[in-house]
């Protein structure tokens, strides 16, 4: 093995590259946005933004507010970053925050429709729904039965179903045993199965089940 | 569960996945990048921190500036009522027993049996008091900005400081004033301009006869006695006349009779606005030589001095006017009066041919209140002295500034003959 000369080696650039933040860990990026810097910020709305909002997304379903609300997680991460002991884990306390945050906002839900502050306590869609017209209407006919449901039901049945979270996820980041998420998961799957029946709009996609059971 | 439903259940999670997952416009999400960032500068600017002890000290100052000037805004003027339970703002003196009412700026009142009044209004300068019934002793604190009105029927009396006693009797609708110390002024139905009464003064009006009188002191004190029947009115309590003599005077002291005052008499004087008002200019000349011209240039009423100064220009006697106009001056600051002196000094200067003097007159006029009901006045008047002094060169500016402010005013035209305008058709 041939060792490269020393004046290849001197005509080195002295100027350090600073280590690209888009390929820093996770605890890495946590460090670095509690020191306030801004591109690891960013790294992390790039890496975990998606997930995020699909947390919320299927969370609460179409909502002007999502966006509002994906803020809301990031603010929350920029304040707290600094007490993040344990900066791997990053992706599930982004997704705790982001289930907390659902969670209240339900709860907005359900006082605006005691105040009749809107029919449904739904504020105006985003037009962020599926472009067909079937898949739309199947859609708002899905979250009307998940309103029938409370917000811990709800959001195990989406952490497990929608998130594809592990039951003993679901229960921590919900914050109970892993009986009690069982149980409210079974709950709400057995209370979407029974409504969806029900739903002319869902009827197509439990045929179409039916169809490839038969 | 059977295997149906797992199916179906995996199908509508699966519109919920594909929901979830969809792509947003890469603009939406940019945005809340970018929203994200310019919280993180914004939160992590020193500024901010830095500023942070001087907002807080400024805060506290602001609150600080807050209490005290809630603690130290001016308050209207308090009062205690004493002999009497108070309905209120009314006070009802008993039949027998007189009331007194003690105000927090130093002031009284003592209501005498039988009275009724109301503290109808009580501000930071004085009050407002409605005599309704009966006789008032009123005295009042004199302060630089006192201003303290006795309504006794329709008769208004503003007062600055003084004693008197203030009576009304509604049924007769009389009203009685006897000054002990000070002047008043009183406006009442039968005089546009306030009448003036002074120290030892005795002022009557009488709504039924339409009288007014001001008497002086040694004419009451040479009148005959009041006679019993109308000295008081045991019904109501109202003692329109006040029949019992005060503690200021000895009881031998006769009352002028009532019903002498409704016609002229050597012994009644009249107020000397009410005296120009009817024409007598020398007549109030003549008072004023009376009383000694000095003697009224330092002690005589806003009012009076007004109408001396009329009585003299009317008559023709510039320098009486002059030194009534300059008292004026000198004396009520910056009082309505005094400021309209200074308009009336240029008409007299300029009567007199003194240019000069009359256009820094009107140009006093002019600076202290430009707007004023003798604006317009003033200005044509500079305008014609400017045009007499220094010709039509000099006085085409005022000539123009007068046309843009009243283009339908009294001088318009001489203003555009100065121009040398067409008159308008």
């Amino acid at each position: 093995m041939s060792q490269p000369p020393r004046a290849k080696l001197a005509a080195v650039p002295t100027a350090v590259t600073p280590f690209p933040a888009e390929r820093l860990s996770d605890a890495e990026l946590v460090r670095s946005a509690a020191r306030g810097d801004a591109d690891a910020v960013g790294v992390v709305w790039q890496r975990y933004a998606p997930l995020v909002r699909g947390v919320l997304r299927g969370a609460i379903g179409p909502d002007h507010a999502l966006e509002d609300l994906l803020q809301e997680v990031f603010v929350g991460f920029l304040k707290g970053a600094k007490n993040i002991h344990e900066g791997a884990a990053l992706r599930g306390y982004l997704v705790g925050v982001a289930v907390r945050l659902a969670a209240l906002e339900l709860r907005r839900r359900k006082i605006r429709r005691w105040v009749m502050l809107t029919p449904t306590g739904v504020l105006p869609e985003r037009s962020e729904l599926p472009a067909d017209s079937e898949g739309r209407a199947a859609l708002r006919a899905l979250y009307h039965v998940l309103d029938g449901v409370s917000s811990r039901r709800r959001l195990a049945f989406v952490l497990r179903h929608v998130q594809g979270l592990e039951i003993l996820d679901v229960a921590a980041t919900l914050g109970v045993s892993e009986s009690t998420a069982r149980r409210e998961l079974e709950r709400a799957r057995s209370y979407v199965l029974k409504r969806v029946e029900r739903e002319p709009a869902l009827k197509p996609y439990l045929e179409r089940a039916t169809g490839a059971a038969s | 569960m059977n295997e149906r439903h797992e199916e179906g259940l995996s199908r509508v999670a699966a519109l919920m996945q594909r929901y979830a997952e969809a792509p947003v416009e890469p603009g939406l999400d940019q945005a809340g990048k970018l929203a994200l960032e310019r919280r993180l500068r914004a939160d992590a600017a020193p500024r901010s921190r830095a500023l942070r002890p001087l907002l807080v000290a400024l805060a506290l100052v602001a609150a600080a500036g807050l209490v005290l000037l809630v603690e130290l805004r001016p308050r209207a003027v308090s009062y205690e009522v004493r002999g009497t339970r108070s309905d209120g703002a009314y006070i009802s003196a008993p039949a027998a027993t007189p009331v007194t009412v003690t105000f927090s700026d130093g002031s009284s009142l003592e209501a005498g049996p039988g009275a009724r009044l109301r503290v109808e209004e009580a501000r930071v300068t004085g009050a407002r008091v409605l005599v309704e019934r009966g006789t008032t002793r009123v005295h009042v604190e004199h302060r630089p900005s006192s201003a303290w009105n006795f309504v006794a029927g329709p008769f208004d009396v503003h007062v600055t400081g003084t004693r008197f006693e203030l009576a009304w009797d509604p049924s007769t609708e009389a009203v009685d004033l006897r000054l002990l110390e000070g002047s008043v002024e009183v406006r009442g139905p039968f005089a546009e301009a306030p009448i003036a009464v002074r120290t030892g003064q005795r002022f009557h009006a009488d709504l039924s006869s339409r009288s007014m009188t001001v008497i002086d002191a040694l004419a009451a004190a040479a009148a005959p006695a009041v006679p019993a029947s109308s000295a008081s009115d045991a019904e109501d309590g109202a003692r329109p006349e006040a029949a019992a003599p005060s503690e200021d005077e000895p009881k031998a002291v006769a009352r002028p009779e009532p019903t002498a005052h409704a016609g002229p008499s050597p012994l009644v004087s009249e107020s000397w606005p009410v005296l120009v008002a009817r024409g007598q200019f020398e007549t109030v000349v003549a008072k004023a030589g009376e009383r000694g011209a000095s003697e009224c240039e330092r002690a005589c009423s806003a009012s009076d001095l007004r109408a001396l100064a009329d009585a003299a220009r009317y008559t023709g006697r510039s320098a009486m006017a002059e030194s009534a106009l300059l008292s004026l001056r000198r004396r009520f600051g910056t009082s309505r009066e005094s400021r309209s002196a200074a308009f009336w000094l240029g008409r007299v200067e300029e009567a007199r041919g003194a240019t000069a003097a009359a256009e820094r007159w009107y140009d006093t006029y002019l600076r202290e209140v430009p707007a004023g009901e003798l604006a317009a006045e003033a200005l044509a008047g500079k305008m014609r002295t400017v045009l007499a002094r220094d010709g039509r060169a000099a006085a085409a500016p005022l000539a123009t500034q007068y046309l843009a402010r009243y283009p339908n005013g009294v001088h318009a035209e001489s203003a555009r003959g100065i121009l040398g305008q067409t008159s308008r058709p």
